[in-house]
């Protein structure tokens, strides 16, 4: 056998690897689609529409399966989080690439990014310590509510807002920004028009990652929520989100059991919710600077 | 993520009954994870030939697994349902004393069984009622999964359901941690070994003693469930793990005769 022989050989089965490397990783995307579509179908035609997703009473046992309380505070939570979020993100980005001596940038990224990798449960315990509290004092009533979650969440948030938010702001030619101060702009003005006009879309395409982020989030959540399955009608009542009451009826609810499927509902809304981040990251994404 | 998990857990219990169970899988309640994890190491060295593995999840899954034979041994606190139980064998452990503790502020250290219910249920809104501070009573309770929840609405509540304005918490150490730190919080917990910064709640005349845990009245009885049909080997290990004497250290108390 010539080398050449050898090596078209070597290709082929690199090639067959890849192939089936992400033949798995479709065929996992579809088996989640598949499996969780199927199991949501049965749900809907073992229980009907009426009294499901647009229902507001949620009692699994009893037959009960209004989801909204949970949509509602999946999108409140998320929405608290990235509105306290996305202002402090900003504000550490412009500073580490802006305000502070060039040299720290480094620093700045490792302490962020290492702020990043604290696993969900430690702001948990952290929110159950601190936040809780907090929101006690604040707005009354237990503290376990949808505003300790967002806060937990916003926290949580942060450094990953950050961490693009600056590398966003790395993007920036220099010159631009000399060229605004040459012509007579002051520093904010440059900042405001120059900079984070230029770097709109990987800013909003950032935001869109936390917000993922934050719908996704489940175990620091459910231990600051208060996993109430009643529909939040104020930001210092508890509540609960379709991540947290995932996790809350997982042990109730095994394969098999009456109402499992309703489960299968609440993971579909949350990937069709993610998916539609997805797109939307895509389409911004393709934007370059300017 | 989780179903990801699940999936996996499901498939490895299936492939070790398709390998005549020189696998063996347990899956179920987690309160019985620690004195199963203690005593597993020591039962594996004695034989070799078998692998076992122990997932969480909760009783009902437990329960559920093993019925549906995706596991081999179901720990579960929480009594099947006679459609279920009909096809298994139950392994029981002992009691688990389940106690009745409240924020260090509410005054109160004991109530009569009626005000407990009471309390439990949200009818009693305020610890005055029941003789100590001027502070409104927040439940803390476990998911509808949890066995203590299952034994405290059928022992305190008759059947009730707890207040469906309590805060949830997931697991023992997570809702005594909520205790500690909510004005006016009352829970329930699992033994742990420390109840430090918590009242221990005396219920009627009976008052909650470490050294004498097995007079305590309100308890779950974890129990090891096998199919009837499991192999010997299996059987085996359920009966031996319920015999362990590392039950002691985790609160597990002989049932009395």
């Amino acid at each position: 056998m010539t080398v050449h022989q050898k090596n078209l050989r070597t290709e082929r089965v690199q090639h067959g690897l890849f192939l089936a490397a992400a033949a798995l990783l479709i065929a996992v995307g579809f088996a989640f689609w598949g499996t969780l579509g199927w199991g949501t179908l049965r749900f809907f035609l073992q229980h009907g529409l009426n009294r499901t997703i647009l229902g507001l009473r949620y009692h699994p046992i009893q037959g009960e399966f209004g989801l909204l309380p949970f949509i509602a505070g999946s999108l409140s939570v998320t929405l608290i989080a990235v509105v306290l979020a996305y202002p402090l993100a900003l504000s550490v980005a412009v500073t580490a690439t802006m305000v502070l001596p060039h040299r720290w940038l480094p620093a700045i990224r490792q302490t962020v990014g290492s702020l990043a990798a604290i696993p969900s449960v430690i702001f948990g315990w952290w929110g159950l310590a601190m936040v809780v509290p907090l929101v006690r004092k604040l707005g009354g009533g237990t503290g376990f509510s949808v505003a300790a979650a967002g806060i937990v969440l916003a926290v949580m948030i942060v450094p990953t807002l950050s961490l693009l938010a600056i590398h966003a702001a790395m993007r920036v030619p220099e010159r631009w920004v000399e060229g605004s101060l040459a012509l007579g702009a002051t520093p904010d003005q440059t900042l405001g028009r120059v900079v984070l006009q230029s770097i709109r879309a990987p800013l909003a395409e950032a935001g869109i990652v936390a917000v993922g982020r934050a719908l996704g989030e489940t175990m620091a959540v459910q231990m600051v929520i208060g996993g109430q399955t009643f529909f939040p009608h104020n930001v210092f009542a508890p509540g609960a989100t379709l991540t947290s009451e995932i996790l809350n009826d997982i042990g109730l609810l095994p394969p098999g059991a009456f109402g499992h499927h309703v489960l299968d509902v609440m993971a579909l809304l949350l990937l069709l919710a993610m998916y539609g981040l997805v797109l939307l990251v895509e389409r911004i994404g393709g934007r370059e600077i300017g | 993520m989780f179903f990801l998990q699940w999936w996996i857990a499901i498939w490895l219990s299936q492939r070790g009954i398709l390998e005549r169970s020189a696998h063996i899988a347990i899956s179920g309640s987690s309160a019985l994870l620690p004195v199963i994890k203690e005593e597993l190491p020591r039962w594996e060295a004695r034989h070799p030939e078998v692998r076992v593995s122990v997932t969480g999840g909760g009783s009902w899954a437990g329960l559920a697994a093993v019925s549906q034979g995706r596991a081999d041994i179901g720990m579960s606190d929480i009594v099947p349902p006679e459609a279920m139980s009909r096809g298994m064998l139950g392994y029981p452990l002992g009691r688990l004393p389940v106690l009745f503790i409240g924020n260090r502020h509410i005054g109160v250290n004991q109530v009569s069984q009626p005000q407990l219910e009471q309390l439990l249920a949200g009818d009693i809104g305020n610890w005055r009622q029941v003789g100590g501070a001027n502070a409104p009573v927040v439940v803390v309770s476990r998911p509808l999964s949890s066995g203590a929840r299952f034994m405290t609405e059928r022992r305190i509540l008759k059947g009730r359901s707890v207040s469906p304005r309590a805060i949830i918490q997931l697991s023992n150490g997570a809702l005594y941690k909520t205790v500690i730190s909510t004005p006016g919080a009352l829970g329930y917990v699992e033994w742990r070994p420390d109840l430090k910064g918590v009242v221990v709640m005396a219920v009627g005349s009976s008052r909650f003693d470490l050294r004498r845990g097995d007079r305590w009245p309100y308890y779950t009885e974890p129990t090891l469930y096998v199919r009837k049909s499991a192999p010997a080997i299996v059987k085996q290990l359920a009966a031996d793990l319920s015999r362990s004497p590392a039950k002691a250290q985790f609160g597990l108390y002989p049932a009395q005769p």
